[in-house]
Formats: structure tokens, sequence, C-alpha cells
């Protein structure tokens, strides 16, 4: 069997990572970029630094491969490409389901820095299950809160006046009793 | 950590505010200008459609087969259906939390049903009652959309089966009783069946039944007897403006008192807030200390119990109803609704409607629901 296609691409910070196009094509945005044939010399990323394509390629690794040994156990053939290549393409066969939501979940336990990154990163390079899952994740953060444990935990600068701020909790009242 | 300087660009803070509930959205509006604007800017949060406010009454009347809707006709709203024509033929409401109804008949079908939309479910049969047939009388629905768009319908027994419309699943539900005990169930009285939307109350995440003579609050799987006021047979439970309310009645005395229950410091107990020198049965405004009393078979009566002032709402009888009643002719039930006006609404697999015909034929009296309202 041939060994799948591959791409390189490029970080901020000139890192190079050599992925399955599979797992690259997760992203909308690299695959139009694939398909403008701009991929001579690698993919350049000026937006996303390497410590964050790291990790947002495991997530596109992980369900790239799981997408794959699901099409091919659904087409009752046994595919080889994978093995050896990554560890996780190993534990991808069986429950996908319950394998991928736990991925997932672990996936996004990270510091709110990391998080923010991830948000940015899936936005830009359009990885819409990757954005859809961050963006639960810090709405979930968000849950219960008020709106000063808010504040802190994100990092946020309190820019209303008193009046403002007193306006906007008058209008919201229902919400804090 | 440098987060306090970075900031989300709007379109991905929209995304990740448009997935929170209304009330984490009223919160993070007051977070800073940022947050505020991308709210606002797309209308994330209606709370115009949120059941905030009392948009009029519920009644049953003795032989008359539906439910009328007692209300000032609105301009901005379309009309909405007491007869609740939009849901198969189920004529009695059982319990209601937040403009959403639970109808059907005791051990038959059960529907949920929204009254604003036009929108109802079937709800899948429940399991038989754990502790039989006497201790399932009390069916009440729970739902706060500012929460979740999710309902729940638990019965008030205390190992009980619960349906959640956001698993659609029957799942059984224990509480463990914090405090003192109730007694033994065999020396405590029923409670009167027949009025049983005025026997429940949500508030703040917990749901208060009156049941078995004694009022129980249910939360976090946790249950807490609150002894009644006095050893009254007829007491209705109501929220309102603070919290948690009653009303007590005893034969042969023409007075309605109203207590509120004082649940600071960890200590639940009935405080006595005010006489209403009136026989009649008591409805409470959700927001406000105000009680809906019936004065007298035909007037309604609005009673402001801080300002001990009535205001008049007017004739409460359907058009032609003493001459369908005759002598049986009663109000049987009422209770005050607030209408959701938010589209979403779980259904279940079974079986989901919107009516479209928005036009239908409701009954509207010629009544004056006052300013207050």
């Amino acid at each position: 069997m041939a060994s799948p296609a591959m791409v390189t691409l490029i970080s901020s910070d000139d890192a190079r990572f050599e992925v399955t196009e599979a797992a690259a094509t997760m992203s909308q945005t690299i695959r139009h970029m694939i398909e403008d044939g701009c991929t001579d010399g690698g993919i350049p990323l000026p937006n996303v630094p390497a410590r964050t394509l790291a990790k947002v390629l495991e997530y596109c690794n992980k369900h790239a491969a799981a997408t794959a040994a699901e099409s091919s156990a659904a087409g009752g053939a046994a595919a080889g490409s994978d093995s050896g290549s990554s560890s996780s393409a190993d534990s991808a066969g069986k429950d996908d389901g319950v394998d991928l939501a736990s991925f997932d979940k672990a996936f996004v336990e990270v510091d709110t820095d990391t998080l923010y990154d991830l948000l940015l990163a899936a936005n830009y390079l359009d990885v819409k299950t990757l954005l859809d899952l961050c963006c639960q994740k810090v709405a979930d953060m968000i849950r219960g809160k008020t709106p000063e444990q808010i504040r802190q935990t994100f990092g946020i600068k309190n820019d209303f006046s008193p009046e403002e701020e007193e306006k906007i909790r008058k209008e919201n009242q229902w919400a804090f009793e | 950590m440098t987060a306090a300087v970075r900031e989300l660009p709007d379109d991905v803070l929209a995304e990740v505010l448009r997935r929170l509930a209304p009330r984490g959205l009223a919160t993070s509006r007051c977070v800073c200008r940022a947050w505020r604007d991308a709210i606002d800017a797309r209308r994330l949060l209606r709370a115009d459609l949120l059941p905030r406010s009392v948009g009029g009454m519920f009644m049953e009347y003795c032989a008359l087969y539906s439910p009328e809707f007692f209300s000032r006709p609105s301009a901005s709203r379309p009309p909405i259906s007491g007869s609740l024509d939009f849901m198969p033929a189920v004529r009695r409401v059982l319990s209601h939390c937040a403009g959403l109804l639970l109808c059907g008949w005791h051990g038959h079908v059960r529907y949920v049903a929204n009254p604003a939309t036009r929108r109802f479910a079937r709800l899948p049969p429940s399991p038989p009652p754990t502790f039989g047939e006497a201790f399932d009388q009390a069916a009440c629905l729970v739902y706060d959309p500012t929460v979740s768009p999710h309902y729940e319908w638990p019965p008030s027994s205390y190992a009980t089966q619960v349906f959640s419309s956001a698993t659609q699943r029957w799942q059984e539900a224990s509480f463990l009783r914090v405090g003192e005990a109730a007694g033994v169930v065999a020396d405590t009285k029923p409670s009167p069946n027949w009025n049983v939307p005025n026997h429940t109350a949500y508030w703040r995440g917990a749901l208060y039944v009156h049941c078995l003579g004694d009022v129980i609050s249910l939360s976090d799987a946790k249950y807490q007897i609150v002894k009644t006021p006095r050893d009254k047979t007829y007491l209705r439970l109501g929220r309102s403006e603070k919290g948690v309310y009653c009303t007590t009645s005893e034969d042969g005395f023409h007075d309605l008192p109203i207590w509120h229950l004082n649940e600071s410091y960890g200590q639940m107990e009935w405080v006595l807030k005010h006489h209403v020198n009136l026989r009649s049965f008591a409805r409470f405004h959700p927001y406000k200390e105000i009680v809906f009393l019936d004065a007298s078979l035909r007037r309604g009566v609005a009673y402001h119990w801080n300002t001990a002032k009535f205001q008049d709402l007017g004739n409460i009888w359907p058009q032609d109803y003493g001459e369908i009643a005759g002598r049986v002719a009663e109000l049987e039930m009422s209770f005050i609704y607030t209408p959701c006006w938010l589209e979403e609404f779980p259904g279940n697999s079974l079986e989901t409607h919107q009516d479209e015909d928005c036009l239908g034929q409701i009954k509207q009296w010629s009544n004056e629901l006052s300013s207050f309202i």
C-alpha cells in the first residue's frame, strides 16, 4: 500500500511539521492552500506559533486517524497504512465515539492561555470541530460564575464606568436573583 | 500569564457567548464593554422572550370542557390560547412552571405545552409510582429557561422517577432527607389534589411541593420538610418577589394569612407577612408582592399587600358561563401564567408539534388587567 500523501506546515517561528494530508486538510484554510497549489516548500502559517500548531496537529492527527479507521471498518477492509506512524492511530479502531469524546475532553483541559491560543488557531485555520470544542470549553468555564469571577478567570479588565456598571447591573438584575 | 492583555476577536467571542443560556449571557454582559457589545450587536440575549412578566391567568371552570385565559389583549404578541386548542384533547393543567404547562389526566398520557409558541410534546409513559398511587398525586414540572432549555417532571415522592428532556429518559432520582422527619405517613393528610398547580413553587433551583400536609423542598438530591405554619387543611404555595410564599385558610375564618418562607441562616421557617380580610383563593404574582384573589364568584381582584391596596380586575367569568353552568358555576382552579416566547422547545421523538395557525379563535374577554402586570 502506498504511503499517505504528506504536507509540510511551517509555524510563525519557522518550525516545520510533516503531517498527512488527511490531517492537514481538517483545516479548511490549509485545504484551500493545497487546492490552490501553494504547497511547494511547505505551507507557511504566519499566525500560528509552533507550540500551538503542535497541539492543533495532535488534535487533527487523532481525528483524521479515527475517521480513516471508521471508513475502512465500514468498507470491511483492513487499514494498514497508519500502523506505526503514530500511537494515536492504534487506539482509533474500536469504540471511536467514546474514545474521541474522552480525547476531546482531556485535550481542552489546559490553562486559559493555551485555550485562547487554540481558539485563535482553530479560528484562523478553520478547523470547525476544534473551534466548537474550544468555544464550548470556554462557555463551560463562564457558566455559573459571577462577572468578577469571569474577569479573574480570563484576566479581563473591568472597563465600565460606575454609572455604566450600575445601569447594566440593573438591566440584568434578574440574573443575579 | 499574559491573558490579562489578550482579547478574543469579536466573531470568536460571539461564537463562545452564543453557547450560553440567558442567565450566562446576562452575567457576561456585566463583564466588560467588549463582551456587552458582542452580545448586544448580535442580540444574543433576548430577555424579552423569557417568562419574566405576567401575561394573564389560566382558569378552569366547573362544567367547562377546557381552560380559559384571562388577560389584557396585547398588540405586540399573538394571542394566547386558553383552551389549548393547538393540542390533542387534553384539558387539564396539572402543573406549570415558567411558561410551560404539564397537561393531562392522572394516570393517562401527559403533555408538556408552551401556549405562547403553540408547541407541545407528549411525554413517554412514566414507570409505575414507587410507593403507590397516593404518592403520585402531585405531578410537577420544573423548567428554568434562563439556565437550560430543558424541563423535568418529577412527581413528589422521595425516590421518584424524573423525566428530563435533556436525556429523553426516565431516571430514578432519590432525595436524602435533611433535618426533621415528617412523621408517620399514615398520620398525615394527603393534599387536596384538585388544585395541583398551586401546590408547587420553584425558586432558585429548589422545588417546593405541598405534599402530605407539609411542604417539602427538593434540591440537589436532598429534601427537607418544612412544617406548615399552622395545622391547616388548605394551603396555597407560590413564588413571589422575595422567594416562596403561602397562604393558609381555616374553615370558619374569614381571613387569609400570607406567609413568607424565611430561608436565611440555613433555617426554613414561615414568617407571617400579612392578613387579608377576605376569604378567597390566592395566586401569587411571581415577581411582585401581589396576590390575585377572586373576591366573589365573578370579580377578580389584585391585592398589593405592602400597601394594602385592592385593584379591581373586572369580570372573570367567561361569556355565557352563568347560563352554561347554572348552579354548578364555580372557578375550580387558576394560576398565574408568565409566557415564554423562546422558540427552542425540547420535544421528544414521540411527538412534537407546532401549530402554525396562530390565528385560531381565542376568546378575549373585555377585561382590563392594569398596568402592574
